[in-house]
């Protein structure tokens, strides 16, 4: 708070002081406010005025009083002195002397003491020891020395000078040093002068250093001795005293020392002296040697220590035992009396001639199955194909086995054999065909997961977004390490296999620094590998011979540089199909240069490039550039190959839409052309031609491919299957008439090895199944299909996940229309789940096809076809839900104390559950039929689970959308619930269904109000509820309608 | 009494016997004995106090078991008689244990078993279902592919799930 007073107050405060306020000028202060008084309550203790009750329980409890405390104590229980001593003896006879009684009998055996012997004797040790006695000193004459009599000597020549090492280190003489190519720096002074103005110079101008300002002030002052003489008495001069003159202490120098009285002597006679007394000794002269060590002139003796101690032993030497001249061999007889010919006797039986087999080994004229593990693995064989042996072929001959015996029984020599021995051909085999003969014993297990799977329960797969899922992820993680390995490249130059294996290396990466050549880009082109293909070309520069880059061109047209895809197995094998043919070719500049170059050269190169061209166009469909150069190339009259018209054909169906061509007219304008270049039409071609066929009317259809027909006969062409599934779509539209024509083209598929020669042949095997299944429903020609499927590696030709799913589609579909539906579920249980999984539709069409069974027979198929829906996820699928929900509370009704009951009441709960579990998941609510919920609440009645009940139609109560259509449960279902709820009386329940049925205004609330009231007794409570419910005056009207 | 008597002729004999007996362990000191090393731990577990100590199978049978009532880890043909390449396989072997080991962070139960048949190594073991299938399948792809990169033949990854690692307790020790 501030205040605001004048300031002659200040002044009069302060008057003391000496400083007067100069003007009138006003002070602020800070003045505290008086504290607002407070409104509380005042606390102030009161003396009660009424006294309180003393005698409470509490006091009345517990006795205040000691004193009383005290006589409140109880009484202490003293013992009564009953224990009375005995004045008898103890009875002596105690239990443990009573079973343990002395032993009086034994007679405790003797000590042995040992004896005492004598341990010395006093007489003295004997002399004559064993060894003493035993060895008697021999006397052995000492041998003279023979001492060596001077045959050692010394060369008297001169050393020789050369030795070893002066020999090695000769002086190599002068060398000449080695001409240096290195130029010579040398300068010369150029003969222009050097401009004396350099940049430097000129840059840097001379800089004058100005002259020093003289300044005074800046001047540092000179120093000046001191003309007054320093003070002598410095504190160091004062604190040291001066030293005395320092005298060197004498040493003190030994007195010699009185130890001995005075006078006293050394005695003479010490022991040592007289020890040794002196002798007479003559002293040794020492042998001086006088050079005694002379070379002796005479011969050492020969007769050395060790020559006589060694006699010469005279023996006759062993003649060796030389090996014979080959004239001897030639001279002599061997002879012939070996022992093993003394001993043993040549026996007289003759030795059974030797039994060749005859014609009993045949090699085998089919050529071998190429059905490898890999190709059984991805395989899905239906009927198992009995296991090829491969044992050779054994056949019992009659005539042989009595030949046998009859030799064996005659020893005379004279059996002839009566055939002539043929030896049969050796037959090649592979590296790998013991393999295939042990892979052919291999057949597909139905019970276990595809191979590509693991085979453990956590990782099989469930559902078909299990089998895509698990089959890719595993793949992504190929595809990871790979990725790894070329990232970290240098990590994975180590060489372990030996030969080298080149898909464990990492792919060689072309920059500018590596040397590239022709053969590279070759090498580069067989493996395949796009981006390095283009890499090395660029590097090349165009330099390499035209067949290169012919083969180039032709790798980028059928690819159009993009990456290969195609290695990948699964990534293959759930890709989907381009649906849409349109164009999807991208230009390069590799490609143009490439083909402008070629189409320059000799018209054969220019007629490979144009074909190259034309085929990679039609591959991507870029139809009106192909068309172009078609033209072009027909202008310049470049003749192109087969291939290049075969692709021409192929895209006449798809020119058509656009350019409204006649296709017929097209078609022969290219035959005519081949014709007149000379060029013979192979299969492809007419493949081609039954495409454009395909697209034509059906009144001209079966002309037009009867001459194609004949025209692959007059060629003498082998049809493949690309041209049987032409056939079969131009069959297609004749419904039945076609069937036996269908019959023939399988019958003659059946016995032949069909190769894989075009992308259209994949689609055979699914036409095929869907024109048994849809157009014939005919059993006989499905087994036939699925036959041709599974004989040798035919099933390659299914190829796709998507291929797969329909075949299976079909045929199922096929099955369960003509066959009983036990037999159809064999099969199913068969191929479900590890061969196929069956879509929705396909379970809604089985769970139809039950619908039409007795009661009994769909019972035992439902758990099994619930747990599969619930399994493949297919609990999202309406109709299915409705189709099985039907099974359940109308067709298989149960009876009411059947356990079963609680089983459906389970399942509807999965149900419902499920339907929970999504809504809460998603934003949009999932809606529900009104039947299928009218099957849940039934089920789950059925199964007397009321709590539940009560909760779904709360539910639906509160939230009447959750039901699609906004319709409300149907009348037939309600008037079931309410007779279920009924029979067992659930009175909540019930209340539950009528505030259903009277909050959606539906009919019949009263009648059911009436009954439930006349069935049951009700509280007077509940019957408060009802009244409220149905209303007070409809309830009465009830009563006394019944009544 | 006697107590005390007894004792100091003790003293006395003691005293008068010291320096023979010193000189004597002198002499024996040239003999150099020790306590005889042949204690075996490799590959056994020591009990603990409470017994609560839980062991696998292969834990609980110590070496000597192997090829009674356990099997070898690693199965090779390299360390019979002329076998081929014992040592880089016996290294590589350590490589793909550490492998495993890495890339599989904490999902082994078991040993990595590595077997060896002509060309082919398959690796082996039991796992933990703590990742979801479709990681297993990429874990098993990138195993394989990487490890035959590596060692430069085909590899194939053999494995079992688990729920629980406690599955894995043979006993407690």
């Amino acid at each position: 708070m501030e205040v605001v007073e004048p300031c002659s107050k200040r002044r009069a405060a302060s008057c003391t002081k000496t400083i007067a306020c100069p003007c009138k000028t006003k002070y602020k202060r800070y003045v505290q406010p008086s504290r607002a008084k407070s409104f509380a309550p005042e606390h102030l203790y009161k003396v009660p005025s009424t006294q309180f009750e003393d005698r409470t329980t509490y006091h009345l409890s517990y006795l205040n009083d000691r004193a009383a405390a005290r006589c409140a104590r109880l009484q202490p229980i003293r013992p009564v002195h009953n224990l009375q001593k005995s004045t008898d003896k103890f009875f002596d006879e105690t239990t443990n002397k009573l079973s343990y009684k002395p032993v009086r009998q034994t007679v405790k055996a003797e000590p042995i003491i040992p004896k005492r012997r004598p341990v010395t004797t006093t007489d003295t040790m004997e002399n004559v020891t064993t060894v003493r006695h035993d060895y008697g000193a021999k006397h052995v004459e000492r041998p003279e020395m023979i001492i060596p009599c001077g045959n050692i000597r010394t060369s008297l020549a001169a050393l020789d000078d050369k030795t070893m090492a002066r020999l090695s280190y000769v002086s190599p003489g002068p060398i000449e040093p080695v001409i240096s190519f290195n130029p010579i720096l040398e300068y010369r002074p150029s003969s222009q002068p050097l401009p004396k103005e350099t940049t430097q110079k000129l840059s840097y101008q001379p800089f004058v250093v100005i002259k020093k300002e003289f300044l005074p002030w800046a001047q540092k002052p000179i120093y000046k001795s001191p003309e007054i003489a320093m003070c002598g008495k410095t504190t160091y001069s004062e604190s040291y005293m001066e030293n005395d003159e320092v005298s060197v202490e004498k040493p003190f120098l030994p007195v010699a020392t009185y130890v001995f009285p005075y006078g006293a002597k050394f005695a003479d006679k010490t022991i040592y002296k007289e020890s040794y007394l002196p002798g007479n000794v003559e002293r040794m002269v020492p042998f001086v040697p006088c050079g005694n060590i002379s070379i002796s002139d005479a011969k050492m003796s020969a007769d050395t220590t060790s020559k006589l101690s060694y006699q010469r032993v005279w023996t006759e030497k062993q003649k060796p035992y030389l090996p014979r001249t080959k004239t001897m061999l030639a001279t002599a007889k061997m002879q012939s009396d070996t022992t093993s010919r003394c001993e043993y006797v040549a026996k007289t039986t003759l030795r059974p001639d030797l039994i060749v087999p005859s014609d009993n080994i045949r090699t085998v004229d089919v050529p071998l199955e190429g059905e490898t593990t890999t190709a059984l693995s991805y395989v899905k064989p239906d009927m198992i194909k009995p296991v090829r042996s491969y044992k050779p072929v054994m056949q019992y001959y009659r005539k042989l086995y009595q030949e046998l015996i009859v030799r064996l029984q005659s020893t005379a020599t004279t059996s002839a054999s009566s055939s002539d021995i043929q030896i049969p051909n050796r037959i090649e085999r592979g590296p790998t065909d013991i393999l295939k003969a042990l892979e052919s014993t291999i057949s597909r297990d139905y019970t276990a997961p595809h191979y590509k799977f693991h085979d453990d329960p956590f990782l099989i797969p469930q559902s078909n977004m299990h089998n895509r899922s698990y089959a890719l992820a595993k793949e992504s993680g190929r595809k990871t390490a790979m990725w790894i390995r070329q990232e970290h490249r240098d990590l994975f130059q180590h060489k372990v296999a030996d030969p080298e294996i080149k898909a464990f290396v990492p792919l060689s990466i072309y920059t500018e620094e590596s040397k590239v050549t022709e053969e590279t880009l070759l090498y580069e082109i067989s493996n395949g590998n796009i981006v390095n293909c283009i890499a090395i070309y660029d590097l090349l520069k165009g330099e390499m011979t035209i067949p290169t880059k012919q083969t180039l061109l032709e790798l980028l047209c059928f690819y159009n540089n993009s990456e290969r895809t195609d290695e990948w197995l699964e990534t293959r094998w759930y890709k989907l199909d381009q649906k849409y043919k349109k164009n999807v070719w991208l230009s390069y500049s590799q490609i143009d240069v490439l083909f402008e170059f070629l189409k320059e050269q000799e018209p054969k190169v220019a007629a490979a490039a144009y074909t190259a061209m034309i085929c990679g166009l039609a591959k991507h469909f870029s139809l009106d550039k192909a068309l172009y150069l078609y033209e072009e190339s027909q202008g310049k009259s470049i003749p192109l190959s087969v291939d290049g018209y075969n692709a021409m054909i192929s895209i006449i169906p798809l020119l058509r839409k656009e350019n409204s061509l006649k296709s017929k007219s097209l078609l022969m304008n290219i035959y005519r052309t081949m014709t007149v270049n000379g060029i013979t039409p192979n299969i492809h071609t007419f493949n081609a031609a039954l495409n454009v066929a395909t697209t034509l009317k059906t009144n001209e259809v079966l002309d037009f491919t009867k001459k194609i027909l004949a025209d692959i006969t007059k060629f003498k062409l082998k049809p493949s299957l690309t041209t049987y599934y032409y056939l079969l779509r131009i069959l297609s539209n004749f419904g039945d008439a076609s069937y036996n024509s269908f019959i023939k083209i399988l019958t003659s598929l059946k016995n032949e090895t069909i190769t894989i020669q075009n992308e259209k042949d994949l689609n055979f095997f699914v036409v095929a199944m869907e024109m048994a299944s849809q157009q014939f429903c005919d059993r006989q020609v499905g087994e036939m299909v699925n036959e041709l499927l599974l004989t040798g590696e035919n099933y390659k030709f299914i190829s796709n996940n998507l291929r797969e799913h329909i075949y299976y589609r079909m045929y199922l579909e096929l099955i369960l229309a003509t066959e009983e539906f036990e037999n159809f579920f064999k099969l199913y249980s068969k191929l479900v789940p590890h061969v196929t999984i069956p879509e929705p539709i396909m379970m809604s069409a089985i769970l139809e096809a039950l619908k039409l069974h007795p009661a009994q027979t769909a019972m035992q198929y439902i758990p099994k076809l619930w747990s599969h829906i619930i399994m493949f996820g297919h609990l999202n699928r309406e109709e299915l839900m409705k189709n099985i929900l039907h099974l359940m509370s109308v067709h298989c009704k149960p009876l009411s104390d059947s356990p079963l009951n609680a089983q459906f009441a389970e399942m509807a709960l999965t149900i419902w559950d499920h339907i929970q579990t999504q809504n809460s998941k998603r934003l949009q609510h999932v809606l529900v039929s009104n039947i299928i919920m009218g099957n849940i609440i039934l089920l789950l009645l059925r199964g007397n689970n009321f709590t539940k009940t009560i909760e779904i139609i709360s539910l639906l109560i509160r939230s009447p959308h959750l039901i699609e259509n906004g319709q409300t449960i149907t009348a037939e279902h309600i008037n079931e619930i309410f007779e279920l709820c009924l029979a067992q009386a659930h009175v909540p329940a019930i209340f539950t269904l009528l505030e259903y049925v009277t909050f959606h205004s539906l009919e019949g609330a009263g009648e059911m109000a009436g009954k439930l009231y006349k069935t049951v007794s009700l509280t007077p409570n509940q019957k408060n509820i009802l009244a409220s419910l149905v209303g007070n005056d409809v309830l009465e009207l009830q009563i006394s309608d019944e009544n | 009494m006697s107590d005390g008597d007894v004792g100091n002729a003790d003293c006395d004999v003691n005293f008068s016997y010291i320096l023979p007996v010193v000189q004597q362990t002198f002499m024996q000191r040239y003999f150099h004995t020790s306590t005889v090393v042949s204690k075996v731990q490799s590959g056994r577990y020591k009990i603990t106090i409470n017994r609560n100590k839980p062991l696998t199978y292969e834990m609980a049978n110590p070496p000597h078991y192997i090829a009674h009532r356990k099997s070898w880890n690693s199965w090779n043909t390299s360390n019979i008689k002329d076998g081929n390449r014992p040592s880089e396989t016996a290294t590589e072997d350590m490589f793909i244990r550490k492998f495993m080991w890495g890339t599989w962070p904490n999902l082994f139960a078991s040993e990595v078993i590595i077997k060896r048949q002509h060309n082919i190594i398959r690796i082996a073991g039991i796992i933990t279902r703590t990742l979801t299938p479709y990681k297993i399948y990429f874990l098993i792809g990138y195993t394989e592919e990487l490890l035959s990169y590596w060692l430069q033949c085909p590899i194939k990854v053999e494995l079992v799930t688990i729920d629980n690692k406690k599955q894995m307790i043979f006993k407690y020790i």
